[in-house]
């Protein structure tokens, strides 16, 4: 897999975010097995150190846990405490910004409801 | 011990074309240029040799006996190759692979130095001889068949004498004995070749046979400014001689200074095969025998530690 | 009783004041280094500055002086032994022309007590070598499949790669890492690579030793590295501020200006313009111009 790694953040963190991608967009569910540090490493070509830092992250947010001898899986709780994170981030930095944002630009809030279901549909 | 049989048989697969395909192919046109007198329709050189065939019906149990105690004497050309043969292999043994590298793969893995000079010297003394003899006795064989159809067809009914002759089946045993003779006799060039075939860093044969010749120019040189003391150049010759000519099988003879006469029986009726083998291992009381053996060791010894140190060519 | 030893034996290449000269050249001049065990380390520098000295001074297939330890042997006294836990591939098309991938499966089967045969085989059976295919009629990628099969069979616990992916389609690179992460390296194991590609390894790097000149420029972990080199991408209104916080090199990229600090803070650079991690080739280069000056 070719990736483009950006140089603001650190690898690990880069691919942290994108398990957490992945557990967002329902990829990977609760109680799913997360590949092995070996095959992530080779598939990326990554040093399995980074690998395993960016599990070990996940693991301290208690997001994913280390079953022994067997592997690294999804918790059960994982999807809300992301859901959970993901709404209060928005909530308290991305809605602020965007409405900030909407001030910014001369937009009336009020007009913007209509706007919803235009541009894509979810 | 393990290590020891896959390097040799390394050492064959590498050089396939050298010490199977060249015995095979240079006994098999041996036979066919010797052949093709035989045949009939070619009158020319045939039809003569079998007319003066003829009359050795009278005297068919002597015919057989030189037959069966000689036919071994058509080796001699393809051992002639088989010097040739041993000769470049030791100049090359241990400077191909540093020449294209590939001696990098070899050192990557856990054979030690003097294991790989070792299979190298086994090769060249024991490996490549046992192969060419045995094609040899298989080519005379044939050559002597060959022969006794020829003779068979003017009426000289050979055959039956000839397999009931034990010198037949002796003959070639014989001959292989005379192998830790040949082997003890060729171990000073041996020596020399590979230790240069080690040290040089480019053109072997130059530097192999380049710096003999050297010593016995600057030695003759010598010899004529001094005037007289010519065991000077007799020795450098000799040093010369075992350091290069110590491959061609039976220089012994040349060496110890054995006359041919040694090898004949008092009957006068040819070579007597078993006599070449006494007199052959007789030579092992020669006192510059075992000088070479020790130098060969001494060469050896320098050869295992260039390979070990050198850089590649 | 634990000793000082106990502590320095426990890396897996440990070398001091290592030097060499050939003739008047000194190629190698009082170089140190510790490598622990689990890592992969890139030799990065120019040609013939030492690195491939480095390596064969590792491999035991050059003299030096100094103390070097690989694996607890000493590689001028114990290279035998050290040949049973160490493989290496000195760049590609070292292998002997005419010899057949039987036979090299042969051969090492019997000279090495650490190979698995059959493991080498299973490599073999996803390419396309067949075991009469002869060296010399194989193509460099084909090759280098050959002796990374051998290498991933051999159970050693150092590999030694100079240049391994040197003219190999991008493809055949590719695979020669993903090869190695998937099925090879464990915690156990340690790798050292030296090559010109540093950006197709730079991931894969755990640490990184620049040699440059015979001398060692920089010796660090990708993680230190992450957290002491900043590249900044400076404002032109903060430049008075930047080079007040004594760049270890300046460049231009498309008219702007880049700088590289080595251990000033975050927060600090944060002000002065786009930070962003450096790559290691950009580290590299800067590290070498230091020395030059």
């Amino acid at each position: 897999m070719s990736v483009n790694w950006n140089d603001q953040t650190p690898i690990y963190r880069q691919l942290k975010q994108r398990v957490l991608g992945m557990m967002l967009d329902g990829l990977l569910k609760p109680g799913d097995a997360l590949p092995s540090v070996r095959q992530v490493a080779a598939e990326y070509q990554l040093n399995p150190i980074t690998v395993l830092k960016a599990y070990q992250e996940l693991v301290d947010e208690e997001l994913v846990e280390k079953r022994r001898g067997v592997g690294m899986y999804m918790t059960e709780s994982a999807l809300d405490k992301l859901l959970a994170n993901e709404r209060q981030r928005f909530i308290e930095e991305e809605w602020p910004a965007m409405l900030e944002r909407i001030r910014r630009l001369g937009l009336d809030v009020q007009q913007l409801p209509g706007l919803m279901t235009t541009g894509g549909d979810k | 011990m393990k290590a020891m049989i896959s390097l040799l048989k390394r050492e064959f697969w590498e050089h396939k074309g050298m010490f199977l395909w060249t015995p095979l192919c240079v006994a098999a046109v041996i036979i066919f240029v010797f052949i093709l007198p035989f045949l009939k329709g070619h009158a020319l050189f045939g039809a003569r040799i079998l007319g003066r065939v003829a009359k050795f019906k009278e005297d068919i149990p002597r015919v057989s006996e030189l037959l069966a105690s000689m036919y071994l004497l058509f080796s001699g050309p393809l051992l002639v190759v088989m010097a040739i043969i041993i000769f470049f292999y030791c100049l090359g043994a241990l400077f191909d692979d540093r020449r294209d590298r590939s001696i990098l793969f070899w050192k990557s893995l856990p054979v030690s130095d003097f294991q790989t000079v070792l299979s190298k010297l086994i090769t060249a003394s024991l490996i490549v001889p046992v192969i060419f003899i045995m094609c040899a006795i298989a080519m005379s064989f044939v050559m002597l068949m060959i022969v006794g159809i020829a003779l068979s067809s003017q009426g000289v009914y050979v055959f039956q004498d000839l397999f009931l002759n034990g010198k037949l089946y002796l003959a070639p045993l014989q001959l292989l004995g005379t192998l830790p003779v040949y082997i003890l006799w060729a171990l000073p060039s041996i020596g020399w070749l590979m230790l240069v075939s080690s040290w040089a860093h480019s053109r072997v044969f130059l530097w192999a046979v380049g710096i003999p010749l050297l010593l016995v120019f600057l030695v003759g040189m010598l010899d004529l400014l001094l005037g007289q003391n010519s065991d000077m150049k007799w020795f450098s010759d000799l040093i010369v001689g075992r350091a290069l000519g110590g491959v061609f099988p039976g220089v012994w003879i040349e060496f110890e200074h054995i006359p041919l006469t040694s090898f004949t029986r008092p009957a006068g009726a040819g070579v007597d095969f078993g006599k070449v083998l006494s007199v052959s291992w007789q030579t092992l009381l020669s006192l510059q025998l075992w000088l070479g053996v020790v130098a060969a060791a001494g060469m050896f010894y320098m050869t295992v530690r260039l390979r070990r140190w050198r850089e590649e060519a | 009783m634990i000793s000082v030893t106990d502590t320095v034996t426990s890396s897996v290449i440990s070398a001091r004041s290592i030097s060499k000269q050939y003739g008047k050249q000194r190629v190698l001049d009082d170089v140190s280094f510790e490598i622990a065990p689990g890592r992969i380390v890139g030799l990065i520098g120019p040609n013939g500055l030492g690195k491939t000295t480095t390596l064969k001074a590792i491999l035991g297939l050059g003299n030096f002086d100094g103390e070097m330890q690989v694996l607890g042997l000493d590689p001028r006294t114990q290279r035998d032994a050290l040949m049973n836990e160490v493989c290496f591939i000195a760049d590609v098309a070292i292998l002997p022309r005419w010899i057949k991938v039987k036979q090299a499966l042969d051969f090492v089967a019997g000279v090495h007590p650490k190979f698995n045969r059959a493991k080498a085989e299973k490599y073999l059976a996803n390419t396309k070598l067949s075991p009469d295919m002869k060296v010399k009629s194989m193509s460099k990628g084909m090759v280098v499949q050959l002796h990374l099969a051998l290498i991933m069979a051999i159970d050693a616990k150092l590999l030694v790669l100079d240049e391994p992916t040197l003219g190999l389609d991008i493809l055949y690179r590719k695979q020669f890492y993903q090869n190695l992460l998937e099925d090879y390296f464990d915690e156990n194991k340690t790798i050292i690579i030296t090559t010109h590609q540093v950006e197709e390894v730079e991931h894969i790097l755990s640490d990184v030793i620049f040699i440059d000149d015979g001398k060692i420029v920089l010796e660090t972990s990708m993680e230190q590295m992450a957290e002491r080199f900043v590249e900044v991408l400076v404002a032109p209104e903060n430049m008075e501020k930047a080079l007040a916080l004594q760049p270890m090199d300046q460049r231009a990229v498309f008219g702007k200006v880049v700088m590289l600090f080595d251990g000033v803070a975050q927060e600090m650079l944060a002000n002065i313009g786009e930070t962003r991690i450096p790559g290691v080739v950009d580290l590299f280069v800067a590290s070498m111009k230091g020395v030059a000056k």
